[in-house]
């Protein structure tokens, strides 16, 4: 349907005079700082939503940012033995003042509840740093209160949820960043451009490396138990810690870093590196905007009381195009490219390239061939598009796609079954209880 | 015990899902399953699971709708039991979730109320696909305690049920606050006319939370209303969201969901009026609009209009441009790149890599020569990027008549570029006066450089001066990587006998190369009379990559002394140590040579050290030759642990010098590690 919209309807509409009453959404250069002295004018005011090990990380890459001010922090964990908000706010302190913006004194504004740092006219983007099940609800919360969103990978914890908060940035306009920081990476994006500009000749196929042999592993699969609940600590809204998730009982283990191998709040390793191995499948092979039309996986979950991520597994896909990926969770994390003429071999993290020909990745990619444009940094890259207002290297349609995949996969594996999928309609075909499982309802009164 | 217990029930339980193709009409499979379900009933949270993921693998093997249909009474009477545990009930009652259909909808709305397992009750219903819930929902709502009544009302509203509308409807005016908000979000995911009307009707009763909910359920609304062709709920909406006053975020996005099924013409024509406003968020929104909704054509407009527009929508719209490689738009963006703003210079300029055209290069480089150190490094790399027909050409002429900042320009980016017709232009730098212009072509020239200037660039590095060799030598190491015959050439050029510095720039290549084609000359030159023709061929010989280096380094050991042979003999160490065409074996026989002719302290050491890195009871041996020599007794006992760490169990010989290591070693550290090593 077409909208016969005349000048003087469409100013109306978009408010026209009234418009100018209202604070903007969107404030490139105007922010203010407190005790009555102005800010510099340039600064994107960030509040960070979620500050543990990489929640503070993600501020830390902020704060060396030159145009990024720290202004709030948000976190259920108020402070325990280095951990939450107390924590985190001496670090922003110290390495603000350290990169010669300081916060002043009683300037940093800390809270438990996302919804009031999101209402705050200050803040012009956000960190999420949350555990996974959380992803969803605050980048939307966010998105409807006007700000731009970096948020950790997994873009959410189902696929109706990254599907939701795709429409949310999009209705409302805003720059989301996919916390798929590789993507970011020279090496990388120099491989792409390898592959696609027929450097290894046409791909045959791609081959995941997924370890799940590192000490947390090992410990995951050895936390025989019993496992008794306990009284949470006085420090956590336990709470509003488990938010949408199904309630369980106050467990430390499976609470801050333990929840990754929960598949209530998190999704094992296929979320926790497989989102940044198969994010570059996807960007490396083209399918940044589809996903595999079919996909089987095998998969033994830990067997520990607590934890019930897939611990080691295989799985394999194909695209509608015919190319195949196959993974295992053993090797070397990352991942090869396999085409007619050599193959190209990704390391994570840090993208270490090697290949069947070291010459190889000494070839040039000449200025009438096919480029991938660099990035800066991730974090730097969501300061441009803030900016720009053009789309970061993984935006949020990006972080769902490759968000889907791995749910798929883990579902598959649950439901010992392959399955069909359409990446246009978002759903399994055939497989009413697939589809089921993969929509994840959310406990009352948190809901998209 | 209890752990025994659920282990044997867990296995049980496994066998009977691996056995049971289904459970019709077989008693004694049900008999089975109704026993482990009792089990199950004092699971607790944090015990073992097995139980718990061994009746999942029992749901999902048993699908078929006959299984499902004795399987899921048995369930629902599960869940409705208090006594069993909550963990239990909770897990059941998911499972229902999973597998359930609306036979199971009555017992699970009872349950929603409950404290304990309510939520869990309201996320199954969600989760089974039956309008026959939504109708059981529906029914059961007015009756349903209020506690329960907002986990019913989101249920319905996530489920899209039809015909809900009238039944949520009354939650909008209720006191409680949870409810009216769930309400309102409710009826935004319905979203149909009657949802709209209804929220349009409460908005002037709401505030806090159930307000914030209804913008984006009214936008819902909106954006249903416009698919849908209702422009009588379209209009409603919109004039409800300037009569409510909603914040402008929320108005400017309904007027981009009203503009989402525009031409491409008409989305570009809007996108610049909201370009043209001083407001950011409507300077955002027209940069949306223009990016998702104008195709290239209608972009055109836009582009036109883009000097006249606020510096924050130029970035916007250039930002389009350079995505999209719209070189039509040069001319323009070229005149911002000279702009007095930086920001507006910088995007411009970063957008005519991707889309410049061959006049864009001059702007370019006069922006690669300015002042501003950002501005340069911005134009560097577009001059990188900058591609289309003539560019090459123009970027030549520039290098050719250009200042000499341009010309210095020209020269850096054509490596990059891959213009292996600036070599000509390249040469002569690298020949003329400027000390940097010669330098930065000489890096070029390695990096484009093949077969045809080969010889040039050797005759490049003969005629050099001193300083200049070592950077001439680095850009031969880069061509010849692309040159398969690179060797014959310097081969014949050692073979001319030239002057020593400028042998001795050939041989450092050879080595850095390891070309076998000039062995014969490294060979010679390692005997040569001049000390650095001598030395520089034999630090060639001991950077080669394969053993095929070996003999002429052990000739000049035998023959050499004094610095020499010590070139030659750590050389042949490095040469053992990193030839990729060795075995380990082979390595240890020729570790066991050298350590024949070794005598200087600092070789030893240097061959203890390679030795160290093997792990056979062969290189152990090497090693353990050199305890009785004082100098180098501890650096012996460190290499005869390490390799015996990585040799695993040691044999009688390994054995006996781990023993005198054990009981001799003044480090106590040595003696322990070698008697943990053999115990």
């Amino acid at each position: 349907m077409k909208t016969r919209l005349n000048r003087r309807g469409f100013l109306q509409r978009a408010g026209g005079a009234a418009l100018g009453a209202v604070a903007p959404m969107i404030v490139p250069a105007r922010v203010l700082g407190r005790g009555g002295t102005v800010a510099p004018s340039e600064r994107v005011a960030i509040g960070c939503i979620g500050v543990g090990g990489q929640g503070q990380g993600n501020m830390r890459n902020f704060i060396a940012q030159p145009d990024a001010q720290i202004v709030a922090l948000c976190d259920v964990e108020r402070g325990s033995a280095g951990k939450g908000l107390e924590a985190a706010g001496k670090t922003a302190v110290e390495q603000s003042a350290k990169v010669g913006r300081p916060i002043g004194e009683g300037s940093l504004v800390t809270c438990h509840d996302f919804r009031e740092l999101l209402a705050r006219d200050d803040i012009d983007a956000v960190s999420i740093s949350t555990p996974d099940h959380w992803h969803a609800l605050i980048s939307i919360a966010a998105a409807r209160a006007g700000k731009d969103i970096y948020c950790e990978k997994p873009l959410a914890n189902s696929v109706p949820e990254g599907r939701a908060v795709c429409d949310a940035v999009a209705r409302y306009g805003r720059v989301l960043q996919t916390g798929s920081h590789e993507r970011s990476n020279d090496t990388c994006r120099f491989t792409w451009e390898l592959v696609n500009n027929g450097r290894i000749g046409d791909l045959r196929a791609v081959e995941v490396n997924l370890p799940t042999d590192q000490p947390h592993h090992q410990a995951i699969r050895q936390a025989a138990g019993p496992f008794a609940p306990q009284k949470p600590p006085e420090s956590l809204d336990y709470d509003f810690w488990v938010g949408p998730a199904p309630w369980r009982p106050f467990v430390p283990d499976c609470t801050h870093f333990g929840w990754r191998f929960t598949l209530d709040t998190g999704g094992g390793e296929m979320t926790d590196r497989g989102a940044h191995v198969l994010d570059l499948v996807q960007y490396i092979t083209n399918h940044d905007d589809d996903g595999p039309v079919e996909l089987t996986a095998t998969g033994t979950q830990a067997a520990s009381p607590i934890f019930d991520a897939f611990m080691d597994f295989s799985f394999e896909y194909r695209y509608a195009d015919g190319l195949r990926v196959c993974g295992v969770s053993e090797g070397d994390r990352g991942l090869k490219l396999i085409g007619a003429k050599g193959w190209i071999f990704i390391q994570i993290h840090g993208g270490r390239l090697s290949a069947s020909d070291p010459a190889l990745l000494r070839e040039r990619i000449l200025p009438s061939e096919k480029h991938s444009e660099r990035s800066p940094g991730h974090h730097r890259n969501f300061l441009d598009a803030v900016r720009s207002r053009r789309r970061p290297v993984a935006h949020e349609e990006i972080g769902h796609r490759t968000g889907t995949l791995c749910h798929l996969l883990n579902a598959s594996m649950f439901l010992r079954r392959p399955f069909r999928w359409d990446p246009v309609k978002e759903t399994v075909v055939g497989d009413a209880e697939a589809n089921r499982y993969l929509a994840r309802p959310m406990r009352h009164p948190w809901h998209l | 015990m209890k752990t025994i217990v659920t282990r044997v029930l867990a296995a049980s339980a496994a066998l009977l899902a691996a056995s049971c193709a289904t459970l019709q009409p077989d008693p004694r499979a049900l008999a089975e399953l109704d026993g482990r379900l009792k089990a199950f009933g004092s699971h607790e949270y944090g015990a073992d699971r097995a139980p718990q993921a061994a009746l999942s693998a029992f749901l999902t093997a048993h699908r078929s709708s006959a299984d499902r249909k004795v399987i899921e009474p048995r369930l629902v009477a599960f869940a409705q039991s208090a006594s069993n545990t909550r963990a239990s009930r909770q897990h059941v009652i998911r499972e229902l979730g999973r597998v359930g259909t609306a036979v199971s909808a009555p017992a699970l709305i009872a349950l929603v109320p409950d404290a304990e397992v309510g939520s869990d009750a309201a996320m199954a219903l969600e989760r089974i696909a039956d309008p026959a819930v939504d109708a059981a929902v529906l029914e059961a709502l007015p009756a349903c305690p209020a506690a329960a009544r907002a986990r019913l009302v989101a249920m319905l509203g996530q489920r899209r049920a039809a015909g809900a509308v009238p039944k949520i409807a009354p939650c909008l005016r209720e006191a409680d606050a949870d409810l009216a908000a769930t309400a309102v979000t409710a009826l935004g995911h319905l979203a149909s006319p009657e949802a709209a009307t209804e929220l349009i009707a409460a908005l002037p009763s709401l505030k806090g939370a159930p307000l914030t909910a209804a913008w984006d359920a009214l936008l819902s609304c909106h954006a249903a209303a416009i698919a849908a062709g209702d422009n009588r709920t379209v209009s409603a909406v919109i004039l409800a969201l300037d009569r409510a006053g909603a914040p402008a975020r929320v108005r400017t996005a309904s007027t981009l969901a009203a503009l989402a099924g525009s031409s491409p013409r008409d989305a570009a024509l809007q996108a610049a009026r909201l370009l043209e406003s001083k407001d950011p968020a409507e300077q955002a929104a027209g940069a949306q609009l223009a990016r998702r909704r104008a195709d290239d054509r209608s972009l055109l407009a836009v582009i036109a209009a883009m000097p006249s527009l606020p510096p924050a929508s130029q970035i916007s719209v250039m930002g389009i441009v350079e995505d999209r490689r719209l070189s039509v738009a040069a001319p323009v963006i070229a005149r911002i790149a000279a702009s007095s703003d930086p920001a507006l210079r910088k995007a411009a300029l970063r957008t005519l890599g991707p889309a410049g055209r061959a006049d864009s290069v001059s702007v370019i480089l006069a922006a690669a020569t300015g002042d501003d150190e950002e501005t340069r490094t911005v134009a560097r790399k577009a001059l990188r990027l900058v591609a289309g027909p003539g560019v090459d050409a123009v970027i030549l002429a520039a290098g050719k008549g250009g200042t000499p900042a341009v010309r210095a320009e020209v020269i850096r980016c054509l490596g990059d570029r891959g213009m292996v017709e600036g070599l000509p232009m390249l040469f002569a730098a690298a020949t003329g006066p400027d000390a940097a212009l010669r330098a930065e072509a000489v890096r070029q020239v390695g990096a484009l450089a093949g077969p045809r200037e080969w010889p040039a660039l050797l005759d490049l590095l003969a005629a050099a001066g001193d300083e200049e060799r070592p950077a001439i030598v680095t850009a031969a190491e880069m061509a010849a990587l692309r040159l398969p015959a690179a060797g014959d050439e310097v081969a014949a050029r050692l073979r001319a006998a030239p002057a020593a510095a400028v042998r001795a720039a050939l041989l450092a290549l050879a080595g850095k190369l390891s070309l076998d084609a000039t062995l014969p000359e490294l060979q010679k030159a390692a005997a040569d009379a001049d000390a650095d023709v001598r030395n520089a061929a034999l630090r060639s010989l001991g950077s080669w990559t394969r053993s095929s280096a070996l003999p002429a380094l052990t000739a000049a050991a035998a023959n050499a002394e004094g610095s020499s042979l010590r070139l030659a003999q750590r050389g042949a160490i490095q040469v053992v140590r990193k030839a990729t065409d060795l075995d380990p074996a082979a390595r240890v026989a020729r570790y066991r040579d050298l350590a024949t002719k070794i005598a200087n302290v600092d070789e030893q050491r240097a061959l203890l050290s390679a030795v160290a890195e093997l792990a056979s009871p062969e290189a152990l041996a090497v090693a353990a030759g050199f305890l009785d020599n004082p100098a180098v007794r501890a650096e012996a006992e460190a290499a005869v642990i390490q390799i015996a760490k990585r040799a695993g169990k040691p044999d009688a010989a390994s054995a006996a010098v781990l023993r005198r290591i054990a009981g001799e070693s003044s480090s106590p550290a040595m003696k322990d590690d070698a008697a943990a090593l053999l115990r």
